[in-house]
């Protein structure tokens, strides 16, 4: 059986959900009545209101963000919205321990959901000291309370102030000196109306993220874009074809200077997939190999090293990226749970697991599970 | 179509919203039900390890029925703890 018992699973692609009090504990009085807040709003089909995120005077789902996209608040609903309706382990830290020992799960790095994957919500609004105030609370929360519950069992993922550089790099230094691992970082900010990766202006966040070793974590998604390539597409073909907005992300960063300004830089692909890698690097490298020589690429570096060096790939359930490990990097591929969402096999992860990784060796399957997680996150081992 | 020249569809259209996944959440009638799937599915382990036992052709094979019943009622434990768990979380979910 290749994941033997001293394996222990790590998830790198989690999501927790914000409970009622993380703003109204944390910013002062001034920004009670503008910032995030919970409020209910009456159901289209009846029975209890749902409980929404109110926020600068604009309500959000706390979940079901696509779900009800151009729908009124009312409207909401679809899916759990009443933290009643929801499991504990959403929103309760040591609830969701317990969840994690019944999953066989050690430890996990938890995005956020209202705030979205890399705290983009947070563009929104007219007041940015509100914005700020948010980003510092939730951050405040993430280590003080959230991964607190459990330090070796949480690895502690930190948002920051995206629309000023300035503030994103105090940020970051006010956070790593209290215990964070990782910094979320949209997989393109372009969409967002922010400045691309081929400018210089992220230059100082991710020369501090080198300096303190916090790999970008980038989940799909974040770039508020989706495909859609028929405006009648039913939401299936959108979510089928999600792995591609990594393949973007990826492919963007390869070419761009990221990289070569940033030698030590570490990102990680979550929710990716890792079974279209060896292909995209195969032509990656064959464009470089041609087309390098009239445009502004670096011309000394494949981008398939580049890959190797600073790139991690995430992964649910993907047996054809399994069967292709070597190609995508044995060093540069993590497992992911994706705790609390419906894609996750929970309360039989680990089981699953064992299934997924019956014909891998078990040193290739400590690696995918823990050793790599472990390494890049810097998140060894608690002794016990 | 009119016959007229056909208007491009901006590129903004053609993308839609993103952070797809907080539409997903497992909700708690799902998570009940795989809980009360995965009891049933130990209990049958369970009953179906016991009717092996005493038949095995030599002490080794026993013995591994025996820790295959103990790892599954452990299990079982678990997921019925589990259960009792959530209920007493839920009732008092937060606001």
């Amino acid at each position: 059986m290749p994941l033997q018992d001293y394996m222990q699973l790590i998830s790198v692609d989690d999501h927790l959900i914000e409970h009622p009090r993380i703003w109204a504990d944390r910013l002062p009085a001034k920004y009670q009545e503008l910032g995030p807040r919970i409020v209910e709003v009456p159901r289209a089909k009846g029975g209890p209101p749902s409980q929404v995120w109110e926020y600068q005077g604009k309500t959000y789902p706390q979940i079901g963000l696509n779900a009800v996209a151009g729908k009124k608040p009312e409207e909401y609903g679809i899916d759990p919205s009443r933290f009643d309706e929801m499991l504990p382990g959403c929103y309760d830290p040591v609830q969701r321990l317990a969840d994690m020992d019944l999953d066989g799960v050690e430890a996990a790095l938890c995005f956020p959901s209202f705030p979205r994957f890399a705290g983009t919500v947070f563009l929104d609004g007219e007041d940015r000291d509100v914005a700020l105030a948010s980003v510092k609370a939730y951050n405040d929360f993430m280590l003080d309370e959230w991964c607190a519950a459990a330090p070796h069992r949480y690895i502690p993922l930190v948002i920051v102030p995206l629309w000023d550089i300035d503030l994103a790099v105090a940020e970051v230094h006010r956070m790593f000196a209290k215990g964070a691992k990782t910094i979320a970082f949209p997989e393109n900010p372009s969409p967002l109306g922010l400045p691309s990766i081929h400018t210089d202006h992220w230059d100082p966040l991710f020369s501090l993220a080198e300096e303190y070793d916090l790999p970008l974590s980038m989940h799909f998604g974040t770039s508020g874009i989706s495909p859609k390539p028929s405006p009648e597409c039913p939401m299936a073909v959108s979510i089928t074809l999600f792995g591609t907005n990594s393949m973007s992300a990826l492919t963007d960063l390869l070419f761009s200077p990221v990289f070569h300004r940033h030698p030590n830089l570490k990102v990680a692909l979550s929710e990716g997939g890792i079974g279209w890698v060896p292909y995209m690097l195969e032509r990656a490298d064959y464009v470089w190999e041609r087309h390098r020589f009239y445009q502004n690429v670096n011309q000394e570096y494949r981008p398939s090293e580049l890959y190797y060096k600073h790139v991690y790939s995430c992964f649910i359930e993907d047996h054809h990226g399994l069967e292709a490990r070597d190609e995508v990097g044995l060093d540069n591929i993590l497992w992911e749970c994706d705790y609390p969402h419906s894609d996750s096999n929970w309360p039989n992860s680990r089981k699953v697991a064992e299934e997924v990784f019956t014909k891998i060796p078990d040193e290739d399957v400590h690696k995918i599970v823990e050793l790599n997680a472990r390494r890049v996150f810097s998140f060894p081992r608690a002794d016990k | 179509m009119n016959g007229g020249p056909a208007e491009p569809i901006r590129a903004e259209a053609m993308l839609g919203t993103s952070d797809w996944d907080d539409e997903d959440l497992l909700t708690i009638a799902e998570a009940s039900e795989r809980l009360a799937a995965e009891i049933e599915a130990a209990r049958r382990r369970i009953r179906h390890a016991e009717e092996l036992r005493g038949a095995e052709e030599s002490p080794a094979v026993g013995a591994l029925h025996a820790a295959s019943v103990t790892a599954e009622r452990k299990r079982l434990g678990e997921l019925m703890e589990a259960v009792e768990r959530i209920k007493a979380a839920r009732a008092n979910a937060p606001w």
